[in-house]
């Protein structure tokens, strides 16, 4: 008789979840792949999900660091606004670039 | 984190390794970020060819499935890097000199406002850039770092050996 599989040893929290059916699913043919236990495969789902979104929000960011800079820019050195023929003027400037 | 530029997007090819390379990416999760600017550039080099050689379509139809699939990010030219964009174009309105070049003036010109779309695509969009272009890319990275000065970079870097 085939010994059962057990997952690999884990430090942690312990704890019960009831999880959705596609996950489970998900879970259940992962563990099929690697031939560990679905127990085991769900922890890798998660790892995998948690650097995934850390992924993500490190994007996110830098992105908004960004972001900000350029809509912080320009409104600390404009004296004064322009009239609006220099205003026009100044927008079609790269039309006549030659 | 990265987006690749248009150097890089040209060399996929249906099985080659630059396509490998970008369903490794999506593999672990980290898919590749293509700028609008390089969609348009790309798709319309194929869209000129097609004319003359037909057999062209048909990549023109592949790549169109890669870039509306979840293999890749598309970055929009949106309104943050639309402005920073037009900032760095004020700033250098023509391609920087000393780098032989090809193509005619306007090609090279025209070139030169679609690379700069890039870099604000990518920078905005919180990626770094992965270009064989390095030394212009290099330039605009420059331009940016002093029109953003406390803003995080645009990191450039080499592609890796395919």
């Amino acid at each position: 008789m085939a010994s059962r599989q057990r997952a690999p040893r884990r430090e942690g929290h312990r704890t019960t979840l009831r999880l959705p059916s596609p996950v489970l699913e998900a879970a259940a043919n992962l563990a099929e792949e690697l031939g560990t236990t679905p127990n085991d495969a769900i922890v890798r789902l998660a790892e995998e999900g948690a650097a995934a979104r850390t992924r993500r929000e490190r994007i996110a960011a830098l992105a908004a660091e960004r972001r900000r800079a350029v809509d912080l820019a320009g409104d600390e050195d404009a004296p004064a606004f322009p009239s609006p023929d220099e205003t026009r003027a100044a927008i079609l400037a790269g039309r006549s670039e030659r | 984190m990265i987006a690749w530029d248009t150097t890089l997007v040209s060399r996929l090819y249906p099985g080659g390794p630059v396509e490998r390379l970008l369903l490794e990416h999506a593999r672990r999760d980290d898919v590749v970020g293509i700028t609008a600017p390089t969609v348009m550039e790309v798709v319309r080099g194929l869209e000129l060819t097609a004319v003359r050689r037909p057999s062209i379509a048909r990549a023109l139809a592949w790549f169109t499935r890669v870039v509306g699939s979840d293999l890749v990010e598309i970055l929009p030219l949106d309104h943050w890097s639309a402005i920073v964009a037009g900032r760095v174009r004020a700033l250098q309105p023509i391609p920087p000199t000393g780098t032989r070049r090809k193509g005619t003036k306007p090609e090279q010109r025209a070139g030169w406002i679609l690379d700069i779309q890039i870099a604000a695509c990518a920078w905005t969009h919180g990626r770094e850039l992965t270009t064989e272009n390095q030394g212009d890319f290099h330039t605009l990275s420059e331009l940016v770092a002093q029109l953003y000065p406390g803003a995080p970079p645009l990191e450039v870097t080499q592609p890796a050996q395919t």
